[in-house]
């Protein structure tokens, strides 16, 4: 199969290319930078089994590879978040450590999409003149969403640990979970649950949604929860979104029990970097109080560095 | 000595990023109130205690602002949203008072002078800010002490209110508006020490004399600091 490839090339001012067999070490270390950005922003779009990598002699040049339909949706990955249109940070921060090198003084860079030896789509003068990329604030698009499902809980396991919600015949849906997850969910084995996930899902309709457990939901905080996610995801105003965060929590105040579940289930739901750092913020701020607390101080740990790596996106 | 271009009349901040900022108002060239000045998706709003505890969206023409490094700009919304939630249950009194007072995760008032809610206006934009970062303190407020009070101040206030001097003057502090300014101006690590603040108010002050700055002016004769080289 034809391949199609995204390539970068490290040249030195005056466009001599570098050579390979002997780089200087600030050279090196920039074009080892790249490489490495080069190759998580592929792997985040594209399953290991379906990309190779070239770093070719001669000149410094490395290249990720793959059968055009995949590296055409990285393309397109790429080109979304150079027009400020994407919302993945993850992509968007590879993107930037590019561009950090692309724009440095001493070196000229190439970077390039190759459909064909003929057709070469430059990217490196786009990413020269514009500023560092961000993402796209709009939270309208965002494909990712907190739901909260309910199902027959099913087979969970696997080395890649799952479980299932079966809903007869063949509809079921499998929702990805942490082996701690797991160990957790397995008392819910057979019986009816209420789960709450993030649910991505892809523009193309095609392509299946995917889950991401969070946490199971108990019967007594259900309905509540209910109101306030119909309400949360529908709106797409983020400050209005926070105003509706605060209110939720504030019905608890005076209902410490209700307050502690309540900031207990927001501190492992909102530890996702699908969320906007002021959300993560939102819900460290409530749960100031629960720093040092035994049964929470550790997940609120976790919950701050998921906070402290959306910042870095 | 001062960046010119890091003190901003705020209506003058229309092509900057967002940002929260320590704002004072100049009647001519000296600050009277205080508030915290927060500009996001273009809107500038301000948060005060005047009177009462409340969300302006007018920012008056003679108010200046330092730009607060320590809070990050995607923690801008949220800082909006703690703001707010503050306001909705927030009802301070006047006093020449800051204990290490704190507006919480719930929006509830926190003092070590208990059961009083206290302040100045500068005060409640410290509460504000103590409650929203991680840090322990913003400022190391034992740094001033009654010495920054007006004569008799605590004298009158204890008559009038029925408390003993001895049970609240650990409490008592003013805290003005230029210092709250010039703590905009501090870079690194929190809290912020009064000392460090000490050796920039000449200069703010300078910097204001020779804007001749009034609150009758109505901001359009004075050239915008940003522009200042």
């Amino acid at each position: 199969m034809e391949l199609e490839k995204l390539v970068i090339k490290l040249k030195e001012e005056g466009s001599n290319a570098i050579n390979l067999e002997s780089m200087s070490s600030e050279a090196l270390d920039s074009f080892m930078t790249v490489v490495k950005a080069l190759k998580e922003l592929t792997l985040s779009i594209i399953d290991q089994d379906e990309i190779t990598f070239t770093i070719s002699k001669g000149s410094a040049i490395v290249s990720a590879n793959a059968p055009s339909n995949l590296m055409e949706e990285v393309y397109q990955e790429v080109e979304s978040a150079i027009g400020g249109q994407s919302e993945d940070r993850e992509i968007i921060s590879k993107i930037n450590t590019i561009q950090k090198e692309i724009k440095r003084a001493h070196f000229d860079y190439y970077f390039h999409y190759e459909k064909s030896i003929s057709e070469r789509i430059p990217i490196h003068n786009i990413l020269k003149k514009s500023k560092r990329l961000s993402a796209k604030r709009d939270r309208n698009r965002t494909n990712s969403s907190l739901v909260l499902l309910n199902g027959l809980l099913n087979q969970v396991g696997g080395k890649k640990p799952n479980y299932h919600f079966d809903y007869g015949g063949n509809d079921k849906i499998t929702i990805d979970c942490s082996k701690e997850d797991a160990q957790n969910i397995t008392r819910h084995l057979y019986k009816n649950v209420y789960s709450l996930l993030i649910k991505k899902e892809w523009p193309n309709a095609d392509r299946k949604p995917e889950y991401t457990h969070k946490t199971i939901v108990e019967k007594r905080i259900l309905r509540d929860l209910q109101h306030f996610l119909s309400e949360y995801n529908l709106e797409n105003d983020l400050l209005i979104k926070l105003d509706l965060l605060h209110d939720f929590i504030d019905l608890t105040i005076n209902e410490p029990i209700k307050n502690r579940e309540l900031l207990g289930l927001f501190i492992k739901v909102f530890d996702d970097k699908i969320f906007h750092p002021s959300e993560i913020k939102t819900i460290l701020l409530r749960s100031k109080h629960l720093k040092n607390d035994k049964e929470f101080y550790h997940l609120r740990d976790r919950l701050f560095s998921t906070y402290k790596k959306t910042l870095e996106a | 000595m001062i960046a010119l271009f890091d003190i901003v009349q705020t209506v003058n901040a229309t092509d900057s990023h967002d940002f929260v900022a320590l704002g004072s108002n100049f009647g001519g060239s000296y600050p009277y109130h205080s508030l915290l000045v927060v500009r996001y998706s273009e809107m500038l709003r301000g948060f005060q205690y005047f009177g009462t505890a409340n969300e302006i969206d007018n920012i008056p023409n003679d108010c200046f602002h330092t730009i607060m490094s320590h809070i990050q700009k995607s923690d801008i919304p949220a800082f909006i949203a703690h703001c707010k939630n503050v306001i909705k249950n927030a009802s301070p009194e006047f006093g020449y008072f800051y204990s290490g007072d704190e507006y919480d995760q719930n929006g509830v008032h926190f003092s070590n002078f208990k059961g009083q809610q206290r302040m100045t206006c500068v005060g409640f934009c410290l509460a504000i800010i103590k409650g929203f970062i991680d840090e322990e303190e913003f400022i190391n407020y034992t740094d001033w002490n009654q010495a920054s009070l007006e004569n008799e101040y605590l004298t009158k206030f204890c008559e009038e209110n029925n408390f003993n001097i001895s049970d609240i003057e650990s409490h008592a502090r003013r805290i003005t508006p230029l210092d709250y300014i010039a703590c905009g101006l501090v870079q690194g690590e929190l809290p912020i020490r009064k000392k460090s603040i000490d050796n920039l108010i000449p200069d703010i002050l300078n910097f204001m004399v020779q804007h001749e700055v009034n609150s009758s002016n109505n901001g359009d004769s004075i050239i915008p600091a940003s522009e200042q080289s």
